[in-house]
């Protein structure tokens, strides 16, 4: 499954995809922003629906975009909900940093093995593992971490494949709308 | 057609609803705790039985998050933190088991009998 519809070297591709990433930005903080108004049912539990777009963006252009988007989403969030600096923007720090290290390493090493579904599932899951991490760090003993590993990563690998198949359905109606406006440039560039 | 889920997503799941399950499972048959570690910002940790009802209040940097320990379990009763996690995690009695108030910086954790319990302190309060 490869997405290189488009061209990166026409400039309408290269609008094109400034666009797209930018309002792939905007809808991850505004899905953030929401989920931060849902209360969770359980404790610690975040459905984690902004990694739709983190996982689209992985997808359609790569890992240094989706990095990319995530520190966007984690700085411009945190400016949102007021918690620049704050214990929660380190936690959503480490978690969506580690996220997006191990989907891009899933992708990248297992392509044929995972698809987006097991990709997002290990997204969830290094979530979880990276704002366990940071509260370790700062103030958490291990042992206490480990204690609440277990509910996490059960909840984390349900609501994850969920949000891979999401994510699948985006992605597959961006790249086939990417592959269409592609034809499209080549054939104006032919003609012009 | 592509397939739905490959083989590889279906291990990955099944592997980990397995072991958070098993997990989940080993934790829950600890053995009921007998005391009560709180710490609470740069405070020094203290410790409390589990076996004498009473309320403690501490501070963090927010303000005074309030515990109750009775019926052998602590739990978090109120907290100046704006999502009330440690409120919503409920009682803890069993060993191991540990409510964290992040914004607060209070951790109550369940122990074994870990020596003695720092009965002065709380009477000196």
């Amino acid at each position: 499954m490869r997405f290189s519809a488009e061209r990166r070297d026409h400039p309408r591709a290269r609008i094109r995809r400034l666009v797209t990433l930018s309002l792939l930005t905007a809808a991850s903080l505004v899905l953030f922003l929401f989920e931060a108004l849902i209360p969770a049912p359980l404790p610690w539990v975040r459905l984690g629906l902004a990694n739709v777009m983190t996982l689209t963006v992985l997808y359609l252009y790569g890992p240094g975009d989706a990095f990319l988007l995530t520190l966007l989403r984690v700085v411009l969030g945190s400016f949102l909900v007021g918690a620049f600096l704050a214990p929660a923007f380190f936690l959503s720090l480490g978690g969506g940093l580690l996220a997006v290290s191990a989907m891009s390493a899933a992708r990248a090493l297992a392509p044929r093995r995972l698809s987006i579904v097991g990709v997002s599932v290990l997204g969830a899951v290094a979530h979880n593992a990276g704002q366990l991490l940071v509260l370790s760090v700062f103030f958490l003993r291990g042992a206490d971490a480990v204690r609440l590993l277990p509910y996490l990563t059960l909840s984390a690998t349900l609501l994850g494949a969920f949000i891979g198949f999401v994510a699948r359905a985006l992605v597959d109606r961006l790249a086939a709308r990417a592959a269409a406006a592609a034809s499209v440039d080549a054939d104006n560039t032919e003609s012009s | 057609m592509r397939r739905v889920l490959t083989a590889g997503d279906v291990f990955l799941i099944v592997l980990l609803v397995g072991a958070s399950v098993a997990a989940a499972i080993a934790f829950a048959r600890a053995p009921a705790g007998a005391t009560v570690s709180v710490r609470a910002g740069d405070e020094i940790e203290r410790r409390f039985s589990l076996s004498e009802p009473r309320t403690l209040r501490v501070r963090g940097p927010l303000g005074e998050t309030e515990i109750a320990i009775e019926d052998g379990a602590a739990r978090v009763v109120a907290s100046p933190c704006a999502r009330k996690v440690c409120v919503r995690m409920g009682a803890a009695r069993r060993t191991g088991e540990t409510l964290v108030c992040v914004p607060n910086r209070v951790i109550v954790r369940i122990e074994a009998n870990a020596g003695e319990a720092d009965e002065f302190d709380a009477i000196l309060r």
